[in-house]
């Protein structure tokens, strides 16, 4: 075997120029490769992260949803999410009100995204400054008070929106219909990190019952309810528990949303397989050519090396090794090359509207390194075998005879 | 918008489909509808209208029932299929795999238990005024909505579009990297094979400007001949993508599309990165004597 490396070795460092640039050819198409395998499930990898990372196992959406993914509420919330709380393993249940609102500062009204929750301390959204929402009063907070609020550093940026501020949250935009609708008093306490908040979306949370009051609508319904669980093998029974309990709703397990948005993302999977393919399918080309051609320029070595004793076994795997050697020696460079791009990509499908901030297109995981890796070892693998096949049939004395008469 | 479902009562459980309705209160799916189901006589089921999918997802011709509700809960309420049409297709809507159903706005209000509320208006001007003029004074007034021309609509709805085609180029530009390398390098071994017959041609008197003409001629051709069979994989893949995602999408929509300017552009971009291989392959020839070319 030490002689067949040898030789493989020797083989390609004869000539530089060319085995230098077969390298690099395979760099960039193992750099789409790798990048290809990074975006396909890329979006659903990155938002696994995420999702994981809130410590929420269970989340209950209006049937056949996501999560705020329209304004469909689930009626009896409320009770929903009591009921689910008295279920063994169930740490934690928080019933969570999302629509659109309006807020106004001064003289500005800008459109924002708000959130209800019964109170801080939820997990909906990580703190980042101020303090947390106190628990939500029944009935609201009293009329002359202003609520206690909590906004995102988007609002805090764009809109100037500090600690001890006071906002006003209404359904309408302007306040000639505040008669119509129910404008609220709020006062920031704190600015935090929304999950999956757009690029330039504004973001309030507010205690829920203050929130229902802005909307006009009666207590109880609820957009989302996030539900913490202590013992992971309790979350399938619990999900099923749910499922039949209300028909009206889906529970959705970190897996079984992963599986539903996934589902909803099937451009960039089909097209990081189509791709994939296609690099794949020029990095065997480039190895079938290039050593299928230089195997012209060594035949009489080859006719050499079998006079000498080598079998036709051995000088084929010479031949499949001096593929695998060029697909090894790119790996590198296209593992290097593939994270440079697939950061440039990622800005550009992240520029699309309605991409949250914290997902990613492209998501490196070990996973798809190690794809890569194989894929294109067996491409070089792959790619050697035609020229190793006329390497092996080669016969010693015609070959020899054809080379000293050249 | 809220998510409602639709369900034919006589039909398989299975069939009993799950379906997001597409209703008035929905996302524009005013736009290109055909004409509306016709006004209901007293005491009969009111009626919808289906897109053609839509029936065929669900089963039903002109004439049949079908039970709507605004949660999967009901209560449901039976409604006439008065007309099934075949809908304006846009690209945003695509990927999503609904049933739409149109039917008159006091119905889905009934359905809905709501009133008097509708998600957008659609406003046609009468010349000579203009669209956006209508836009600005709809905007200052002090009520509750934002109010677009066609073309701010159109341009906000492809701007997705947009990036996906700029994400398409940068991955054209990888592409056109890999061919390149991939071109030099059999450029590189088909100089190497040239290099005796160079040499000879160089002994007999053959001038350095038209050895190195050959020798780009060469590879221009070899270019020129990758791109049509590229071409013509082109081709074939673009009819295997029609194919897939017309069917898929159940959709006349065109996905795929070998233009006459992509065409050009990728056979010329090939003849120049061929004549561009060529002449760095002449050069790395002609810098050695024509004797050492030859093996002297």
């Amino acid at each position: 075997m030490a002689a067949l490396w040898f030789l493989a070795v020797r083989g390609l460092r004869r000539h530089p120029v060319r085995t230098a640039l077969v390298v690099l050819g395979l760099c960039v198409t193992g750099a789409l490769l790798l990048d290809m395998t990074m975006l396909s499930g890329g979006l659903v990898t990155s938002l696994g992260q995420v999702l994981s990372r809130l410590g929420f196992a269970v989340r209950v959406v209006p049937k056949g949803t996501l999560p705020f993914s329209g304004d469909a509420e689930i009626p009896d919330g409320d009770r929903l999410a009591a009921a689910i709380a008295t279920r063994p393993g169930v740490t934690a249940v928080v019933p969570v009100v999302a629509t659109n609102v309006y807020v106004r500062r001064g003289p500005e009204t800008f459109a924002s995204f708000a959130l209800g929750v019964p109170g801080g301390g939820t997990g909906a959204y990580a703190l980042l400054a101020g303090r947390d929402l106190p628990p939500s009063a029944a009935g609201g907070t009293p009329d002359d008070e202003a609520a206690p609020a909590v906004v995102n550093p988007v609002m805090a940026r764009l809109d100037g929106a500090r600690i001890g501020d006071t906002l006003v949250v209404s359904a309408a935009a302007r306040p000639a219909l505040a008669s119509v609708t129910s404008p609220v008093r709020v006062r920031v306490v704190g600015i935090a990190d929304f999950y999956f908040d757009l690029a330039t979306q504004r973001s309030i949370a507010l205690p829920t019952a203050d929130l229902w009051r802005v909307e006009g609508s009666a207590p109880g319904p609820a957009s989302l309810i996030l539900v913490r669980v202590a013992a992971p093998a309790r979350i399938d029974a619990l999900v099923a528990w749910i499922d039949a309990r209300d028909p009206r709703v889906d529970a959705l397990s970190i897996r079984r949303f992963l599986d539903r948005a996934g589902a909803r993302l099937t451009y960039f999977n089909q097209f990081a397989l189509i791709l994939s393919s296609l690099s794949l399918m020029v990095s065997f080309l480039l190895i079938t050519a290039i050593v299928t051609l230089s195997l012209g320029e060594r035949v009489g070595e080859i006719a050499m090396l079998r006079a000498l004793g080598m079998t036709r076994s051995r000088i084929g795997a010479l031949v499949l090794l001096e593929g695998l050697l060029l697909a090894a020696a790119s790996l590198p460079g296209a593992i290097g090359l593939g994270l440079a791009m697939s950061g440039n990509l990622d800005a550009i499908l992240r520029s699309a509207p309605g991409v949250p901030e914290n997902l990613h297109f492209f998501a490196l995981t070990p996973g798809a390194v190690e794809r890569t890796a194989v894929l294109l070892l067996a491409t070089g693998a792959l790619g050697g075998v035609y020229p190793a096949a006329l390497a092996a049939r080669l016969g010693i004395a015609a070959t020899l005879h054809a080379e000293v008469l050249s | 918008m809220g998510s409602r479902t639709a369900r034919q009562p006589w039909a398989r459980p299975a069939a009993v489909c799950v379906a997001f309705v597409a209703l008035l209160l929905g996302t524009g799916t005013l736009r290109g509808h055909a004409a509306g189901p016709a006004s209901p006589a007293p005491g009969t089921d009111p009626p919808v209208a289906l897109t053609d999918r839509s029936a065929k997802i669900l089963g039903v011709v002109p004439g049949d029932r079908v039970e709507l509700s605004a949660t999967a809960a009901g209560p449901w309420r039976t409604f006439r299929v008065a007309a099934v049409y075949q809908p304006a297709v846009y690209p945003t809507e695509i990927s999503r795999t609904r049933v739409d159903v149109r039917l008159h706005l006091a119905d889905l209000e009934a359905l809905e238990g709501g009133g008097d509320a509708v998600d957008s208006v659609v406003v046609r001007v009468r010349p000579p005024a203009r669209p956006a003029d209508v836009v600005t004074r709809l905007n200052a007034l002090a009520l509750g909505f934002r109010a677009y021309t066609s073309a701010d609509l159109a341009e906000r709805g492809s701007t997705t579009f947009e990036v996906i085609a700029r994400f398409h180029r940068a991955i054209s530009v990888v592409t056109i990297l890999a061919s390149s390398v991939f071109l030099l390098a059999i450029m590189t071994l088909r100089g190497e094979e040239m290099r005796r017959q160079v040499g000879v041609m160089r002994l007999m008197g053959i001038s350095r400007r038209t050895v190195a003409a050959v020798v780009v001629l060469v590879a221009a051709a070899i270019a020129l001949a990758g791109s049509l069979v590229g071409v013509g994989l082109g081709y074939g893949l673009s009819a295997l993508i029609n194919a897939y995602y017309r069917r898929l999408f159940d959709t006349p929509l065109v996905f795929s599309a070998v233009t006459t300017p992509v065409l050009l552009a990728a056979v010329g971009l090939s003849v120049v990165l061929g004549v561009a291989a060529g002449a760095l392959t002449a050069w790395r020839l002609l810098r050695r004597r024509p004797l050492e070319q030859v093996g002297r």
